[in-house]
């Protein structure tokens, strides 16, 4: 059956290659709209570049609906100020800006982070990735708020289309509301001054994705994270580990299938996910055996309460060293399992050159209450 | 016409624009969206449907597309993109992604239609414009002075 359907095949583009005589232009059958479509996949710098194909060619790249602009892609900042201008300046009026992808790093005047956010605002935004870089590592507070940038006040006051947020780098403000952005993923940010809470549900009253990556709550004691529409939850880290920050985190979503989290679980002060089917945890400082006992000692009810709130996981994936933590719980074979549904525990190798066990009590622990559950190991 | 397999499975019958009939489960068909307005529609419940701007050949693999990616609910993104990765090779050159390009237009598949544009956009990359109008076949037709201008106009983007 394959082998006819390849032949046929063969054959046919052969008829194919004698009727247009070899010489066909094929892509000038395609209408404009799909060959734009073409380009947004190239960056806009070497979507440009095709207007000197031809005269077909010429003003399409300015009709393209998606902008990805990366300072990496030009040797100066000059030449890339002046290519974000230029771009800006003779994109066709009508076209909007479905999806917006802008990268620098370094110092740079505040104009030129300002433009394309405030055009892709004014040009109906879907999409918006915005990576200032990593700087929240930075101590002096005056140089953090010199580098890391505010959110321009055009995309929180008049950004209607929004969806898909992405910001790396960004300085929240104190008060705003993005009531539209169903998908928010924030990377080394670093969050308001001067209150003591922050609560995603009233910032982001409808989000159904939300990714936290090493942003900076220092100043925090309270984050929370609630909502029905949250579907997929990601907590990696913050800076500067648990020793530092008091900040902890209430989560209440009934309505969340993914859960990812990198962090120590005593710093999750309520969890209450009760859909979660896959769940992912890793706690990557643990890998120093010094500091292990005292941080399994540390971690260990909170780790027990932690998977109590998460009853319904049918996949686990998790590091090692969890199974490190729950090893030194006093009395864990009297402990009922928190899991009735668990299909598939994973475990990841803490050190390459030897294999994960797995003690009888901990198996016990996590696997006695789901009948169909099955281990695997992964380096 | 709708037929129901022993799964409980509704088939459908399209019809390609070369007269050659393809019977499939609804849900794959139903992954163009232009195809499932037509069920929706009641275009399904009498014959074929048929799909003028689709050949045979390509309807052919644009099935094996949607069968793909309708089955692998379950399955890990990784082996999906390997897939897609081995399907978009099979179409070999340009000629055969165009007419993909078109059908997945034409049918609103939008997976298949982001996967060979990417593929498309991905022949691009790296190209000097000559060796872009060669593999394309497309006819430079500026004028030297027209050609210059254009250069001038976006030099920004060459610097």
């Amino acid at each position: 059956m394959e082998e006819n359907q390849t032949s046929k095949k063969c054959k046919k583009e052969e008829d194919n290659s004698s009727d247009d005589g070899g010489g066909e232009d094929r892509l000038t059958i395609l209408p404009d709209e799909i060959l734009c479509h073409i380009l947004s996949f190239l960056g806009t710098r070497c979507a440009v570049k095709t207007s000197v194909l031809s005269r077909r060619w010429r003003y399409l790249w300015t009709m393209v609906t998606v902008l990805h602009m990366d300072r990496d892609e030009f040797l100066t900042v000059i030449c890339f100020k002046k290519f974000v201008r230029h771009v800006l300046k003779k994109r066709h009026p009508t076209a909007n800006v479905d999806n917006l992808y802008f990268r620098i790093h370094g110092s740079m005047d505040k104009l030129i982070t300002s433009w394309p956010l405030e055009y892709a605002a004014s040009h109906n935004v879907n999409h918006l990735t915005v990576d200032f870089g990593n700087h929240v590592h930075l101590t002096t507070a005056e140089f953090q708020t010199k580098i890391l940038r505010p959110i321009p006040d055009a995309l929180l006051t008049s950004c209607p289309t929004l969806k898909t947020l992405e910001l790396s780098g960004f300085r929240l403000p104190e008060s705003f509301a993005f009531t539209t952005v169903t998908s928010l993923h924030l990377a080394a940010c670093k969050f308001p001054l001067h209150s003591d809470t922050f609560d995603f549900s009233a910032r982001f009253p409808n989000l159904e994705e939300l990714w936290l990556r090493n942003c900076e709550f220092l100043r925090l004691k309270v984050v929370k994270i609630s909502g029905s529409k949250l579907l997929r939850l990601h907590v990696d880290r913050g800076y500067l580990d648990v020793q530092f920050s008091r900040c902890n985190f209430q989560i209440s979503a009934s309505n969340v299938t993914f859960f990812s989290c990198t962090w120590a679980t005593s710093r999750f002060t309520v969890i209450n996910l009760p859909s979660v089917k896959h769940l992912l945890i890793r706690f990557s400082s643990m890998h120093n055996e010094r500091y292990l006992a005292d941080i399994a000692k540390r971690e260990r009810d909170a780790f027990l309460v932690f998977l109590q709130g998460l009853s319904m996981v049918e996949f686990i994936t998790m590091s090692e060293c969890m199974l490190k933590v729950l090893m030194s719980v006093p009395g864990l074979e009297h402990q009922p399992s928190p899991f009735s549904s668990l299909k598939l525990l994973k475990l990841i190798a803490d050190a390459e050159d030897r294999p994960v066990s797995m003690p009888v009590n901990v198996k016990n622990y996590l696997l006695s209450g789901s009948p169909c559950a099955e281990t695997a190991f992964v380096e | 016409m709708s037929i129901t397999t022993e799964n409980n499975e509704k088939m459908i019958t399209l019809m390609s624009s070369d007269g050659e009939e393809f019977v499939v489960e609804e849900a794959v068909a139903a992954q163009s969206q232009t195809i499932k307005h037509l069920i929706e529609d009641g275009c399904s419940t009498e014959g074929s449907i048929p799909l003028p701007n689709v050949t045979g050949r390509v309807l052919s693999e644009v099935i094996q597309y949607c069968k793909k990616h309708s089955s692998s609910d379950d399955k890990e993104e990784k082996e999906l993109e390997a897939w897609d990765a081995e399907f978009v090779k099979a179409a070999d050159d340009h000629v055969a992604l165009t007419d993909l390009m078109m059908a997945a237009n034409f049918l609103d598949i939008k997976g298949l239609l982001d996967l060979v544009a990417q593929t498309l956009a991905n022949m691009i990359t790296g190209k000097s414009p000559e060796e872009v109008r060669r593999m394309w076949n497309i006819k430079n037709d500026f004028t030297p002075e027209e050609a210059e201008k254009v250069r001038k106009e976006n030099q920004w983007a060459f610097e």
